[in-house]
């Protein structure tokens, strides 16, 4: 894939309206030392059991996107989370969560990371 | 409204003001154009030296950090002299995003939306050795949910539009806070503001107090707050708090001591215009006195008091207007009594306007017309005697129904061409009647937009931005769908499903920590490697069940698939899909293995899921999820219009010519209505703006002068 444009990041944290829950979501593009284009996903998710504590880390995920999937990464770049990505980053917290604990693998945590942009539809 | 007569200040701002000029004319002289911009690459190729490193940010919030950003540059990879490459472009982002992100450890936004860019400018291809600039620019925001959608946050960022989204996303342990102001009533005064972060019930102490030649007025108390759960209310305050006043009247003087218990609540968005409702309710006591000679009318001059103060109110707005209005009622006594001596009624409505051109270039001056108008009444009913501090006297200065409350309601006539407490022509005695109407127009002319040009120009970056709001409302959506009861059957019927993966996990519990060595590979390392995927799978997926409560916002994910004829070669697959898809991989590489039992379970739970799944997909699609959509639309518009207003209406710098009209009146009084014209400039830098003018009196009655100078200015301390 040709570099184009710049090297950016889009940040985007949201309290879920429980309160309970921080997601975290952050896309970059960087370039690699070949100047090709590189893809990362970040995702974290943090929790707390009353709105009155502070949030503690469940886990942060960074996933690099495999490069079959540069044109998903780079449609929610520009468009944004679908709803059934947003289900599947839900999901993943889960997992992540899940991984953190030792009850599953970082390879299935990190698989259902990558699910978050495989999954989008156009 | 503050006013101020200065020669100095007013030199010393036309100064600035043509520093920012120079200095913006010499940096427009001495760029140079970047021919490949879409194409850095061409930039990458190791003979394009680094000129200079830059890093901006459009919010004067970051300039808070501005030193650890400057600490940063020395730890960037790409560095003046140094050869340019994009991988240390992009490493450079990472550096600043990393720094960032630490800043913000101590901030708890509800939501945030970041954006950092890294790009080449400046570039010099002519030249014998080709140069270039790296300039890193941060786009950072956050929404305080309640104060962002209210009045009194509009109203400041008509104001002080630079500074009011910084303002609202400070905090600090301990803040102080000085300021100098003037006016005709109280002269030149100074003082100062002490507020610390306390934990507990209180989440503050704030103590402040000012004074001078002839007036002081000092404040303490405690306030606190908490955000209801699950509640229509969305925030409640409280606070104690005591008050000493010594302020002049005309000739005489009005002296206040006052203890107040307060509770102010106000609601969440509610109605598709996103109507924010509030109560407040204050309970007073104290005393006044006045040094005026005792008089034959219903006033008091010296008593004690004590009263309820409640009111209602609220507030829309829309992307162009904001509205609010309310209604206060005050029950007093004069003296340490239960008898009502009197009811004050008070009624305030404010209506603000904003136009934006609709062919904004990129970057330019936003040249956005306001409008503001406030249309305020009262009345005091007598049914005894009166304090005199609890009268009507008017002028040019804003006193607020509730003190300490953030809710701007007026509870005196305002007008801008008449000093403080000097309305009423007997100024004395205060009236018990009054109406005053206020008008300012302001448009923009010059300035700088917040987002700078390069920003708001570059192809990445409204994209960016938009889609972040997307994928926030979209999981918004996705988090409300768990509210909904619709869900219900769904969700007990995903227990069928959880009752085949305890089948399943149960059989992968019985086979071998290790297959056999005899396998062949063909056999031992797919079952291996499946049999890890299904473990893993069945394990999140009887977690994301178990979790009852937020099961609906995730059945997408594990029930659907956009074509399950495709998904396993993209990795698209809904979670049960592909532990079916394990499962059909495993039946008979277990029989191979020689694990006939083990197969038949594998077959059995992957058929039952199968015949599950559709039914369960059905039952999904049959859920109308409209009223999660609406859900997360009614908070996505508070955020939208915030951000909006980043984009395509504040401004970093601005100069604006001012334009006013008051009129006003108190009863009893034989002039009658009294009238403020005039106009000014209103010039607004990143953290501090001043509002300059001249308010004529258009009727000057005897003692009253032609009318006055005007000069609003103020400073926020937002670093702290």
């Amino acid at each position: 894939m040709p570099a184009t444009g710049t090297a950016f990041s889009v940040d985007l944290l949201i309290v879920t309206p429980d309160q309970l829950r921080k997601i975290t979501f952050k896309l970059s593009k960087s370039f690699k030392p070949d100047n090709s284009v590189n893809w990362d996903l970040q995702f974290g998710l943090q929790e707390r059991k009353k709105t009155t504590d502070t949030f503690a880390d469940v886990i942060q995920l960074k996933v690099n996107i495999q490069p079959a999937l540069h044109a998903k990464a780079e449609a929610t770049a520009k468009k944004g989370l679908d709803q059934t990505q947003t289900s599947a980053a839900f999901a993943a917290g889960d997992s992540a969560k899940l991984a953190s604990k030792g009850e599953i693998s970082k390879a299935s945590a990190n698989a259902a990371a990558r699910r978050v942009i495989a999954v989008r539809g156009t | 409204m503050r006013i101020f007569e200065s020669v100095n200040l007013r030199r010393s701002l036309i100064g600035v003001t043509s520093c920012v000029l120079i200095l913006l004319a010499a940096t427009a002289i001495k760029s140079q154009v970047c021919t490949h911009k879409a194409d850095p690459a061409f930039y990458s190729q190791g003979n394009y030296t680094i000129r200079e490193v830059k890093l901006e940010s459009p919010i004067d919030f970051l300039h808070a950090i501005s030193s650890q950003l400057n600490a940063l540059r020395s730890q960037l990879p790409v560095q003046p002299g140094k050869i340019f490459r994009l991988v240390d472009l992009s490493t450079g982002k990472d550096i600043i995003d990393k720094a960032l992100d630490d800043e913000e450890k101590n901030l708890d936004p509800r939501s945030r939306i970041r954006v950092v860019l890294g790009r080449i400018s400046n570039c010099d291809e002519a030249g014998p050795t080709p140069k270039l600039d790296v300039v890193y620019r941060v786009f950072t925001t956050n929404y305080n949910a309640y104060l962002t959608h209210t009045w009194e946050l509009k109203t400041a960022e008509l104001e002080r539009p630079a500074t009011t989204a910084a303002t609202t996303q400070a905090r600090g342990f301990l803040t102080v806070k000085p300021y100098i102001d003037y006016n005709r009533a109280r002269q030149l005064h100074a003082g100062g503001l002490l507020r610390l972060q306390l934990p507990g019930v209180f989440d503050h102490l704030e103590i402040s107090s000012s004074g001078s030649s002839n007036s002081d007025v000092e404040t303490f108390q405690l306030s606190g707050s908490s955000e209801p759960e699950n509640s229509l209310i969305s925030r409640v305050d409280y606070r104690i708090a005591y008050t000493h006043e010594n302020l002049p009247a005309g000739a005489n003087r009005l002296r206040e001591g006052t203890l107040r218990g307060q509770a102010f609540a106000a609601t969440r968005p509610v109605s598709k215009h996103a109507a924010i409702f509030r109560v407040g309710v204050s309970f007073e006591g104290g005393n006044q006195q006045t040094n005026i000679a005792p008089i034959n009318t219903s006033a008091v001059e010296d008593s004690g008091y004590g009263g309820l103060k409640t009111y209602v109110g609220a507030t829309l707005r829309t992307k162009k207007y904001s509205l609010a209005a309310s209604y206060g009622l005050q029950l007093g006594t004069s003296g340490a009594n239960t008898n009502l001596d009197f009811i004050k009624h008070l009624v305030d409505a404010g209506f603000t306007a904003r136009w934006i051109p609709g062919n904004q270039t990129p970057g330019d001056v936003h040249k956005v017309l306001a409008l503001e108008t406030q249309f305020t009444a009262g009345l005091i009913q007598e049914k005894g005697p009166v304090p005199v501090a609890q009268r009507f006297f008017g002028g040019n200065h804003t006193h607020n129904f509730i003190e300490g409350d953030t809710w701007q309601f007026r509870s005196q006539p305002f007008i801008r061409s008449i000093p403080e407490n000097r309305l009423d022509s007997r100024a004395s005695l205060g009236g018990n009647r009054f109406v005053s109407f206020n008008v300012t127009l302001a448009k923009a002319i010059w300035g700088r937009a917040i987002i700078p040009k390069d920003i708001a120009s570059d192809p990445d970056f409204l994209p960016a931005l938009e889609a972040s709001k997307v994928s926030a409302r979209n999981i918004l959506v996705t988090t409300y769908l768990s509210k909904l009861p619709a869900f219900d059957t769904i969700s007990a019927h995903m227990d069928s499903v959880d009752a085949e993966l305890v089948k399943l996990r149960a059989m992968l519990d019985t086979l071998p920590a290790d297959f056999p060595s005899s396998l062949p590979s063909e056999i031992s390392e797919p079952l291996e490697e499946n049999r890890e995927l299904a473990t893993d799978a069945t394990t999140i997926i009887r977690s994301i069940i178990q979790d009852k409560k937020n099961l609906p916002s995730k059945l997408s994910s594990l029930l659907k698939e956009a074509n399950s004829t495709t998904c396993l070669g993209d990795d698209s697959c809904s979670q049960l899909t592909s532990l079916r898809a394990n499962l059909r991989t495993m039946e008979p590489l277990l029989l191979s293995a020689g694990f006939a039992q083990a197969s038949a379970v594998a077959k059995q739970v992957e058929e039952s899921l199968s015949q599950q799944q559709p039914q369960l997909v059905r039952e999904y699609d049959s859920v109308d999820p409209s009223a999660a959509v609406r859900m997360a639309d009614a908070d996505m518009k508070l955020v939208g219009t915030t951000l909006d207003s980043f984009v395509n209406e504040l401004n970093w710098i601005a100069v604006s010519p001012v334009a006013i009209f008051d009129a006003a009146r108190v009863w009893p009084d034989r002039f009658g209505f009294r009238y403020a014209v005039g106009g000014g400039m209103r010039l607004s830098l990143v953290n501090f703006n001043v509002t300059v003018g001249y308010a004529v009196n258009p009727q000057p009655h005897a003692g009253d002068s032609r009318g006055a100078l005007f000069f609003t200015m103020d400073v926020t301390d937002i670093f702290k």
